[in-house]
């Protein structure tokens, strides 16, 4: 790892340095949301507690005894009733008054779309003959016969067959690609998968990852906090450095995502002697607490020295 | 002291030791949340014999930071000799940045009590009841947080407007 200068700071050096980090105020609505939230009422209802201890066995058994005569009586009760003829006759009654038929109506496959209704001017004559509006998608402006003076005219559509919408107009500004492609990506114009244009994956435009112009990731600095390392493995040695007693500094490009995972690990400056692998073994399983942007965790580039000493 | 008075003179302070500690406003916004909604709901408490109203909040909020951070870190652990550092830190970074960064990369216990030692101003008796620790403990942690941020920051000694102090 890389390692700061053998030099230490005083005691005043370092109060000076420690008063220089300041932190934003608390958000203003915070006390809102505590007193006028509706946790103001226990969230632990009090326990319900048995005013008389445990019941005896005895009583149990009677509670029981009592509890099953008086099932046992609604039960015969009911079948006494339906013995009776008239009760009977009554209940077959009631059956052809609730009989719903089995009925469901028989749905035809259409053959081919149709079109929509007509609406009308509350006029006594039927509609005169006249050119049909044009087609669109949607439909902002009814056709009317007589159109008053608008303040914002908009020309009245029917929607039907929408008109089919070209990209001529849009592409990408990088591009040496003459005529008419909206790219082999999804979602965008170029070949990549996000909502912009270039062959990234982000919002942006340009090749890369992420918002903005030009896609990439975003650099440390400014807005962008830096990611801080919270789990980390030792590199191990490979065999033939140790052998060589080989020691010296692999200088590793990450970039760490939003999640604080590290990916598309590069060598900058290699060691050799397969240290440049395990370095980056070691570093592909290191966590860290993401970057942060305007109080939300971004992917950010960074670079990190790994060191190899042998003692 | 009704909770309403308890929140308007300490929610800041609990606001911001939360922010020091996670890094991030969101959470400390949570953190404040819900301190102060555990000392609406269980008011019962707070014994004012063993402390007061402002060290029994941020022995809350302390608690509250640790749950939240071994949920969110449960298979991750931060060792006691961390001395990476990120090779692409550039000069012209704020001072502040560079502080708080080398305060993250204490170990837990540290950090803590140095926050609340250099930021909030809590002597150490009541450091030790927050962080439920002996006085000897916490003084031990400070000292040890004071050294190694002696020997992190030295090398930025001269950034920014701190150049002009040095001078």
């Amino acid at each position: 790892m890389r390692t700061f200068a053998n030099e230490e700071l005083n005691d005043w050096e370092l109060n000076e340095m420690l008063s220089q980090w300041t932190v934003p105020e608390a958000p203003a609505d915070l006390k809102a949301r505590v007193f006028l939230r509706p946790q103001h009422t226990p969230l632990r209802l009090p326990t319900f507690a048995l005013a008389a201890g445990a019941v005896p066995m005895s009583q149990r058994m009677k509670s029981g005894a009592v509890s099953m005569l008086i099932h046992a009586a609604a039960v015969a009760l009911l079948f006494i009733a339906f013995q009776s003829k008239t009760v009977q006759n009554k209940v077959k009654d009631l059956g052809h008054l609730v009989y719903i038929p089995n009925w469901q109506p028989k749905l035809r496959a259409m053959q081919k779309a149709g079109g929509g209704g007509g609406g009308g001017q509350k006029m006594p004559e039927p509609v005169a003959k006249g050119a049909a509006p044009k087609f669109a998608p949607k439909q902002f402006m009814p056709p009317m016969q007589a159109i008053p003076q608008p303040k914002l005219p908009v020309a009245p559509t029917i929607t039907a067959q929408a008109p089919q919408i070209t990209a001529e107009l849009y592409g990408d500004p990088l591009s040496k690609v003459l005529g008419n492609s909206g790219g082999p990506g999804t979602n965008g114009l170029g070949a990549g998968s996000g909502n912009g244009i270039g062959d990234g994956n982000g919002n942006g435009y340009g090749p890369g990852h992420g918002g903005g112009v030009g896609g990439g990731v975003y650099q440390i600095g400014g807005e962008v906090s830096t990611p801080v390392p919270i789990y980390k493995i030792e590199p191990e040695y490979s065999e033939e450095a140790r052998k060589a007693k080989y020691s010296g500094t692999v200088l590793l490009s990450i970039i760490i995502d939003a999640d604080g995972n590290t990916r598309d690990i590069h060598v900058v400056r290699p060691l050799g002697l397969g240290l440049d692998q395990k370095a980056i073994e070691a570093v592909s399983k290191w966590r860290f607490r993401p970057a942060m942007r305007n109080g939300r965790p971004v992917a950010v580039q960074a670079q990190i020295e790994v060191s190899f000493r042998l003692l | 002291m009704t909770a309403e008075q308890a929140f308007d003179e300490h929610h800041r302070a609990v606001y911001r030791f939360a922010y020091r500690l996670l890094g991030r406003a969101d959470l400390a916004e949570d953190i404040t949340q819900d301190c102060f909604l555990s000392m609406l709901r269980h008011p019962q408490r707070w014994d004012a014999a063993r402390g007061d109203m402002r060290t029994y909040l941020f022995s809350v909020a302390r608690n509250l930071v640790r749950k939240r951070y071994r949920d969110e870190h449960a298979d991750s652990y931060v060792e006691e000799d961390w001395a990476v550092s990120l090779a692409d830190r550039k000069a012209d970074q704020e001072i502040s940045a560079v502080v708080a960064q080398a305060i993250a990369q204490l170990p837990d216990l540290q950090r803590e009590a140095l926050i609340l030692f250099e930021y909030e101003g809590f002597q150490l008796a009541e450091i030790a009841q927050i962080v439920e620790a002996d006085i000897g403990v916490v003084k031990s942690r400070l000292h040890r947080a004071r050294q190694r941020l002696k020997r992190w920051l030295a090398p930025y000694r001269k950034m920014g407007a701190y150049e002009n102090v040095c001078k």
